[in-house]
């Protein structure tokens, strides 16, 4: 198959970083054609977008680079330290949110890591694959943290015609490229906190991907989403472990903590999938602290009879 | 210190991260160990930083391309003792 943005994406990774460049195409060498028409689209429809603001694929390359640069630097602290570099919302803020050039790099780098990482892509698999089986009667979608659009706007293929399809985000950078990338009337988008988002509607999906780890209360997040859920709702939920990033603040150090504190939250696991992000064995990578992804779509937890 | 002595030394940092037994040479590079991951190389930097009491600039690393430049690297940047 050919894959000319793909290649012209590698190319120039590897022209900057020949090491980086090499590590993609072995890791992404094994996905198969399935991936590579994904990755086509998904490239196609970044550069078109881009046009608008005189802009291309390329630009986009340089964002992930310079988000690849900064990954190592956050890592290296994060072994140095054992935490992350940022723990509050304010500092993220000061960094990152409060810095249009920073979170506008951040976001870009982050749209072309979901085809040129293979964790990132096997969480769209994921959701792929079963997104369709929960979706035979919803009526409604909530995409939180919306991002670069990508969810919403498969979301909008997957789902029956006329489903409402509502997107919320924090972020004004994300909010902008989510609309560039999804072009679409069909989609609501909304510039507003979570905690400060009213609906009409509780969701039959809703969708909360690589957010939780975003904020200082994950457990008050998670809440604040089964509020918003319709009884027989399902939620799509992703979040990773021992993963630094500039505007991370929680971390999970293990899958199971994630699981811990989704059933606090009052979901329980319907299906879940979890990613190592190296070719490492699994003891390696605890031992190593590698980031592994975690993805899962959940339901309400049943009433507690034991409770009044 | 010698070469010798920085690789006895690597030798330990490296049996304690890596799952597959691999013996250190002047020779060796990180193409030669499949465990050897740009993150796990992240891993084995911090771990070399914490032991000799030294820290790479950024780039001079990846520009090594063996143990043996390696642990010249590591003695140039060693305060001496």
């Amino acid at each position: 198959m050919n894959t000319p943005w793909l290649d012209q994406v590698l190319l120039q990774v590897e022209a900057a970083n020949p090491a980086h460049g090499k590590k993609l195409r072995k890791r992404l060498g094994g996905l198969g054609p399935e991936y590579a028409q994904r990755a086509e689209v998904h490239f196609a429809a970044y550069d078109e977008a881009q046009r608008t603001d005189g802009r291309s694929l390329a630009f986009g390359v340089e964002c992930y680079l310079a988000l690849s640069a900064d990954m190592v630097e956050e890592r290296k602290k994060f072994l140095r330290t054992g935490g992350y570099s940022n723990t509050s919302y304010k500092a993220v803020e000061e960094k990152v949110y409060g810095r249009p050039e920073v979170m506008e790099y951040h976001m870009h780098g982050l749209a072309l890591a979901q085809f040129l990482w293979p964790e990132q892509y096997e969480r769209l698999r994921f959701f792929c694959d079963h997104l369709p089986g929960y979706a035979a009667t919803a009526r409604s979608y909530l995409e939180i943290g919306g991002g670069h659009g990508l969810y919403t706007k498969t979301a909008l293929a997957l789902l029956p015609p006329g489903t409402r399809i509502d997107l919320v985000d924090i972020s004004a950078s994300s909010l902008k490229l989510a609309r560039q990338m999804i072009q679409s009337d069909a989609v609501t988008f909304t510039l507003r906190d979570l905690f400060e988002y009213e609906s009409p509607v509780r969701y039959d999906l809703i969708s909360i991907a690589e957010v939780i780890e975003h904020v200082e209360d994950p457990i008050a997040m998670m809440r604040r989403v089964g509020a918003l859920l319709a009884p027989d709702g399902t939620v799509f939920a992703t979040t990773p472990i021992n993963a630094p990033m500039i505007d991370h603040i929680y971390l999970f150090r293990t899958v199971d903590e994630i699981r811990a504190l989704l059933a606090r939250a009052g979901f329980v696991v319907v299906r879940e999938i979890t990613v190592l992000s190296e070719d490492v064995p699994a003891a390696s990578a605890t031992k190593l602290k590698i980031p592994v992804m975690y993805a899962a779509f959940l339901r309400h937890a049943p009433p507690d009879p034991s409770r009044p | 210190m010698t070469q010798v002595e920085v690789i006895a030394k690597l030798q330990t940092i490296f049996d304690d991260l890596l799952l597959e037994p691999v013996v250190l040479t002047p020779e060796l590079s990180a193409n030669d160990v499949e465990e050897w991951t740009s993150l796990v190389q992240i891993s084995l930097l911090v771990a070399v930083e914490n032991e000799f009491g030294i820290q790479f600039n950024v780039g001079e690393v990846e520009r090594t391309r063996n143990i043996g430049e390696f642990a010249q690297l590591i003695l140039q940047r060693r305060k001496p003792t």
